[in-house]
């Protein structure tokens, strides 16, 4: 963050060269007048409720322009950066996948061994497996024993429900062969209906 | 790959956006941590960056380009993150109790669309320099001495334009109905 380097950067920009003289130009300048800024409560109120959306272009670039730099991580903290966007990543794939996918994915998230999660839902470590992988049929564990599964890893209920809607669909064996090859419409037949709106009841989500 | 694709990439989960959305964005956050928190030291400023990315990374779906550019929300994820982090640190030193109810240091106040509107107007009738100004120290947070730092004018020059800044709003804001009932706490 060195006032060097940001001048050199301006000096490509007619707009923020200019800005930048103008808020560091020595005319403006009298060391005398550093009045303290904590006493005003009125602009206090103000300024807190500003946003960039509120500043010209030209500001809101030079502002940008002037944080860009910084400066370049070592590789240890650029291994770490990465592994934190992977960690959002793996947690919005989660949120867009079928629910055994979500459910592992809350598990390993909250460091949770196979054998607690079995232990708390009173089921073998094999079905909770079976489950996750995706081998085990949602539709033949009861609502109870989904909904208990959900608040024992701390899934958003929001998200489970939406994704025991996706695997119940995409394992669905009711579509007519004329809906075969054709996208998706998240149709669920009566009884998938009924699993869903089970969970959800049990879970406290209201279903829209 | 321009910041619309990484972005939509990063939306949609795709492994490749970890990696490229640190390249481009890691530097800014480091540096503008260092400015924001320089005495939570490298550790400390290490850590708000991890938490800031993932969080920014998470939560993506809520970034808005028409308010402000990536960068920007990328910055207040690391306020947040700065945030939470004295909050921890204040806990295990002061080894308060969990239960007790902790004071925001920063109480929110929900802020009505029309005054968001009138405020809007407001700082659209301030010089360029007093929004930069404003920007730095309001929107952004940093301190005087990393202000003054980066603009390469004393503290004492980053203060007084600050000060200017903000007492030119607040007589904009006078002449505004809307803004002084709120100011007095009178809008509904």
């Amino acid at each position: 963050m060195s006032p060097e380097w940001t001048d050199n950067r301006f000096a490509r920009d007619h707009e923020l060269s200019q800005l930048h003289e103008a808020l560091t130009g020595p005319s403006d300048v009298d060391s005398n007048d550093a009045s303290d800024t904590g006493s005003d409560d009125g602009a206090t109120a103000l300024v807190s409720a500003l946003n960039a959306s509120m500043l010209t272009p030209t500001v809101q670039r030079y502002v940008t322009e002037l944080l860009r730099g910084g400066e370049s991580p070592t590789p240890a903290v650029r291994h770490k950066l990465v592994e934190a966007a992977n960690r959002g990543l793996r947690n919005r794939r989660s949120n867009h996948a079928a629910l055994p996918a979500l459910l592992a994915f809350k598990r390993q998230e909250a460091n949770m061994p196979v054998a607690e999660l079995a232990n708390a839902l009173q089921v073998s470590a094999e079905e909770i497996y079976e489950m996750e992988s995706g081998r085990l049929n949602a539709r033949h564990i009861d609502a109870g024993r989904i909904a208990g599964w959900v608040r024992t890893v701390q899934a958003d209920p929001a998200a489970a429900i939406s994704a025991l809607q996706r695997v119940l669909e995409l394992s669905s064996t009711a579509r007519s062969p004329q809906a075969a090859g054709r996208r998706r419409t998240g149709q669920l037949s009566d009884a998938d209906q009924r699993l869903v709106n089970e969970v959800a009841a049990l879970l406290g989500h209201e279903q829209p | 790959m321009d910041d619309e694709d990484l972005i939509q990439a990063a939306r949609e989960g795709k492994e490749h956006a970890g990696p490229f959305l640190v390249s481009l964005y890691a530097p800014m956050l480091l540096g503008y941590a260092r400015g924001l928190a320089s005495d939570l030291g490298d550790s400390g400023c290490e850590q708000i960056c991890e938490w800031a990315v993932e969080r920014a990374v998470r939560r993506i779906d809520l970034y808005d380009p028409a308010k402000g550019d990536f960068a920007g929300w990328a910055r207040s994820m690391l306020r947040y993150a700065a945030l939470d982090y004295r909050r921890d640190n204040a806990r295990l030193q002061n080894d308060v109790s969990l239960d007790i109810a902790e004071p925001d240091p920063q109480p929110s106040r929900e802020i009505p669309s029309d005054i968001t509107a009138a405020l809007a107007e407001a700082v659209g009738q301030l010089s360029e320099p007093d929004q930069a100004i404003l920007a730095l120290r309001e929107i952004e947070q940093l301190p005087s001495q990393t202000v003054a730092a980066l603009l390469g004018i004393s503290d004492a020059a980053v203060r007084q334009r600050h000060s200017r800044a903000r007492k030119r709003l607040t007589q904009i804001a006078q002449n505004d109905e809307r803004l002084t009932s709120f100011l007095t706490g009178g809008h509904a």
